[in-house]
């Protein structure tokens, strides 16, 4: 045994990137949902992008070391980390030795929080990814959230080859007050201009979670009649129901779904999502497709290691 | 055979792109073309995903702008005498009792039909697997009977029951699973269309042949016991 859970924070899942190309048989994604932090926390490890963390929300938990491991937290800022009763840095390396507690104490802003581990966490694989999917109890360890006094295993990762000075930018906060999009298939079934969408604020409700962010207050005017066949579903796709309240899918979405597609947000800033909390306030920006790909190649300076996401 | 028809790719995003294909061969169906062209082109290509529904396929690629000439070449190849012949049958126990049918009473207002004639009709009828997705296990079956038509509800349900079974439109389905779920729910089925250590939900695929037959609460509780 490497890890003890001492407490778990509010939901803290074992993620990789996901589980990838089985969405034609109705398997979700899954994975980190602001995969780009998750990604970091390795990339600064200097493991593959894919291997697997812990992915914490709102709160963190607190870790007993059994062994010597070195960790990364990255994503959302959280106000205290600590080894035993020092303060410890974000988005950088830190060592751990046996018998030191850990702990996280809250996101400041923002909402998700990574940990990446030196060693790999021992999670069950399926389909390809240790991801926690908790509507099926897919991955993970046992298909759920960390449990308190739960014990984690971990084995030695294959390559362990440390990078000193990430050649990426490390610092950063989110900008979510901003989601970009480009028109969806069903974009047409709005009643409602490009300029008219990013004149209003949008509120993410408290009824979200990693398979939708829904959100609460200004209501969009849609003509659908909730009679659509359903169509093909992605993580960052916008849906409208016929109540005008637009549901953003995360990286849980299903594969499939009915209600109009009204946007997509852009690929650049899908990870962004993974950080909005709820009673957050944004904007959508509609953008062309060329905008997006642009978008996407200044992302992929900034970080080099999103390149094969 | 290959296609003597006309396709169409319309690019959605700058990783995404929608086809549809239009005449094709007689006795082709879309719902199965469309799952085993989905499946043809994964094989083809290992940097993209692939979602088959009723009408289109949806293909999202790693590659940032998605190539579509790349996706045609993947159409060209294939065969449609490579589809596999579906003729399996399953046949799903279903409660149809208040206790599990949540919005029978209302659907039954909405439609003006007694609760006993939606069960009637919904499970003398015979359906097949038009689209598989959603959540793991869960298929879309049709056709509904026409009598049976109601709109999905204007917000979408936080938590679905497990086994629901629940209709929209021309279609019903099972939710194999418990969470969010945007359609009306008339019963219910003790069996378990999702299980991660045998086929996935491979034990549906568009062209399988599915009915519904009625029991009681009493032998719901006994087969979920079963288990």
């Amino acid at each position: 045994m490497a890890i003890q859970i001492l407490s778990t924070g509010l939901q803290t899942t074992v993620q990789d990137l996901g589980r990838l190309r089985k969405r034609h048989i109705g398997i979700p994604q899954s994975g980190a949902f602001d995969y780009l932090s998750a990604a970091k926390a390795n990339a600064i490890l200097g493991k593959s992008i894919h291997s697997p963390v812990l992915e914490c929300t709102m709160t963190g938990p607190t870790i007993k070391f059994l062994k010597d491991m070195q960790i990364c937290v990255t994503g959302a800022r959280v106000s205290e980390l600590k080894i035993d009763d020092s303060l410890v840095a974000q988005d950088e390396l830190l060592d751990l030795k046996k018998g030191n507690i850990f702990s996280m104490s809250h996101a400041e802003e923002n909402l998700r929080f990574y940990v990446g581990f030196s060693d790999d966490i021992k999670a069950t694989e399926f389909l390809g990814s240790v991801s926690t999917y908790l509507p099926a109890k897919l991955g993970g360890l046992n298909g759920e959230a960390i449990q308190k006094d739960q014990m984690i295993d971990f084995k030695k990762t294959a390559a362990d080859k440390y990078v000193s000075t990430p050649s990426f930018q490390v610092k950063g906060t989110f900008n979510t007050s901003i989601i970009r999009v480009v028109a969806g298939p069903e974009f047409n079934l709005l009643n409602m201009t490009a300029n008219e969408l990013g004149k209003d604020d949008y509120i993410i409700s408290n009824e979200s979670n990693r398979m939708g962010i829904r959100t609460v207050g200004k209501k969009m005017q849609i003509d659908d009649g909730g009679s659509m066949i359903s169509k093909p579903i992605y993580p960052g796709m916008v849906q409208c129901p016929q109540n005008g309240l637009p549901i953003i899918l995360g990286a849980d979405a299903q594969t499939l779904g009915g209600y109009p597609r009204i946007l997509q947000v852009i690929k650049a800033d899908r990870h962004l999502l993974g950080q909005l909390k709820p009673n957050d306030r944004f904007r959508f920006n509609l953008i062309s497709i060329a905008e997006a790909i642009d978008e996407w190649n200044t992302l992929k300076k900034a970080y080099p290691f999103i390149c094969e996401l | 055979m290959t296609f003597n028809s006309n396709i169409s790719i319309a690019i959605i995003a700058e990783d995404m792109v929608e086809i549809v294909i239009g005449d094709k061969d007689e006795g082709i169906k879309n719902s199965e073309l469309n799952w085993h062209l989905a499946d043809h082109l994964l094989k083809n290509q290992n940097d993209i995903e692939a979602i088959a529904s009723e009408e289109m396929i949806s293909i999202r690629s790693k590659v940032i702008p998605i190539d579509t000439q790349k996706i045609e070449i993947g159409i060209s190849t294939f065969d449609f005498s490579s589809m596999r012949k579906i003729d399996h049958q399953l046949e799903i126990p279903i409660c149809y009792e208040n206790t599990f049918g949540i919005d029978l009473d209302c659907i039954s207002k909405q439609l003006n039909l007694s609760t006993k004639e939606i069960i009637e009709v919904h499970s003398s009828t015979n359906y097949e697997v038009k689209a598989i997705g959603f959540t793991p296990g869960f298929a879309y079956l049709g056709d509904l009977d026409k009598r049976l038509f109601v709109p999905r509800l204007s917000k979408p349900r936080l938590n679905t029951p497990i086994g629901s079974v629940a209709i929209a439109n021309d279609r019903t389905g099972v939710y194999s699973l418990g969470g969010p779920g945007g359609w009306p729910i008339i019963g219910a089925t003790p069996l378990n269309l999702f299980d991660p250590k045998g086929s996935h939900s491979m034990k549906l695929i568009p062209g399988t042949k599915v009915s519904f037959s009625p029991i009681s609460k009493e032998e719901y509780k006994t087969m979920r016991n079963k288990k």
